[in-house]
């Protein structure tokens, strides 16, 4: 094995399906760290830019962002084996494919870094859990096409955001991460069970902090 | 119970668009290709500038499950990075290069602290 210190001059640029197919093969070391850099190279900024807008209100916030970045391309490379692009004849979808496919990753880094920054141990850091079965991960990376939302009303939540501390602010995003923000729709058992140690406390004080934070939100949004 | 069912809808529109704000806006990652569209159609492709820490992936090689584990004895005087700046690097054993890119990580991190 030979490693350059310097940047990578690489010849060949890989599409990224290429750059995919080639990582699930681990047959050839040096091919593969070209690879890893070719990937990791194309998608840093992406990730880094996104987890320090999602870190910029909790504390060392640049740290908690790097950490995060890094933790994604590592857990990244870990499941690319699961990660099937051919799917997708659009070479032009591909990009969006592997960000949304990374968000995914970056999100639970997220969780598990804020846990961890509030002294709370994961034992599924240590053990993989088992997917579910049914569950189609191709299909969930498509999703319906977003509303349009006016810039002003961005601005405004924005602001409203701002006016929540960081405990409600982060329960408030668990909630809207899985889409229950509705009263009549509950987060998943991990979920709900991650947040209680969190916070050490109980779910139904959870559900009530999301409730007040979301009636301020609501408040700063619809009725001023 | 018309008013009762009219305020729900609204409730839950109003949800909806919450919900869908903070996934475009920055405060969730997208993990959906619509998601990841309308959040570079409202932010843009443009990267920021990377800290030190992140410019090269040598973390991959040091934290990746591929990262073979080390069964040297290694004593403290041992500086292997030295070796690298010597030109060095390209006679080393892969275990030893492995370490010089392990020294040369938190080189760095003690830099940028």
């Amino acid at each position: 094995m030979e490693i350059s210190l310097q940047p990578e001059s690489t010849k060949v640029i890989f599409t990224d399906l290429q750059t995919i197919e080639g990582l699930k093969k681990d047959n050839n070391e040096k091919m593969i760290q070209i690879l890893q850099n070719q990937f990791y190279n194309k998608y840093k900024g992406y990730i880094y830019k996104k987890a320090l807008q999602s870190c910029i209100s909790y504390p060392d916030s640049q740290q908690f962002a790097i950490d995060i970045t890094q933790q994604t391309f590592i857990n990244a490379l870990k499941k690319i084996k699961d990660f099937d692009l051919s799917k997708e004849k659009n070479q032009d979808n591909h990009q969006y494919l592997i960000k949304a496919w990374l968000g995914r990753i970056a999100l639970n880094c997220f969780k598990k870094e804020y846990a961890k920054r509030k002294d709370i141990i994961y034992l599924d850091d240590l053990t993989a859990q088992p997917e579910d079965e049914k569950f189609d991960l191709f299909e969930s990376l498509y999703g319906d096409k977003p509303i349009e939302i006016p810039n002003e009303f961005r601005s405004k939540l924005n602001e409203a955001m701002n006016l929540l501390t960081e405990e409600q602010k982060h329960i408030l995003l668990v909630h809207a991460d899985e889409e229950c923000l509705n009263n009549t729709l509950h987060l998943s058992d991990e979920a709900m069970e991650d947040l209680c140690k969190t916070y050490n406390t109980s779910s139904t004080n959870i559900r009530q902090i999301k409730k007040r934070a979301l009636d301020k939100i609501k408040d700063y949004c619809f009725n001023k | 119970m018309k008013t009762k069912n009219a305020d729900k809808s609204k409730n839950n529109q109003q949800n909806k668009l919450i919900e869908t704000t903070l996934k475009t806006s920055g405060f969730l990652f997208p993990k959906t290709v619509e998601e990841v569209k309308e959040y570079e159609r409202v932010y843009g492709t443009t990267d920021v500038i990377l800290p030190l820490e992140l410019q090269e992936p040598t973390f991959l090689y040091t934290k990746s499950e591929n990262a073979q584990n080390l069964n040297l004895e290694v004593l403290p005087s041992d500086n292997f990075a030295m070796a690298a700046r010597n030109g060095l690097s390209n006679k080393l054993p892969d275990k030893i290069q492995q370490k010089i890119i392990e020294d040369i990580k938190k080189a760095e991190q003690k830099r940028s602290k």
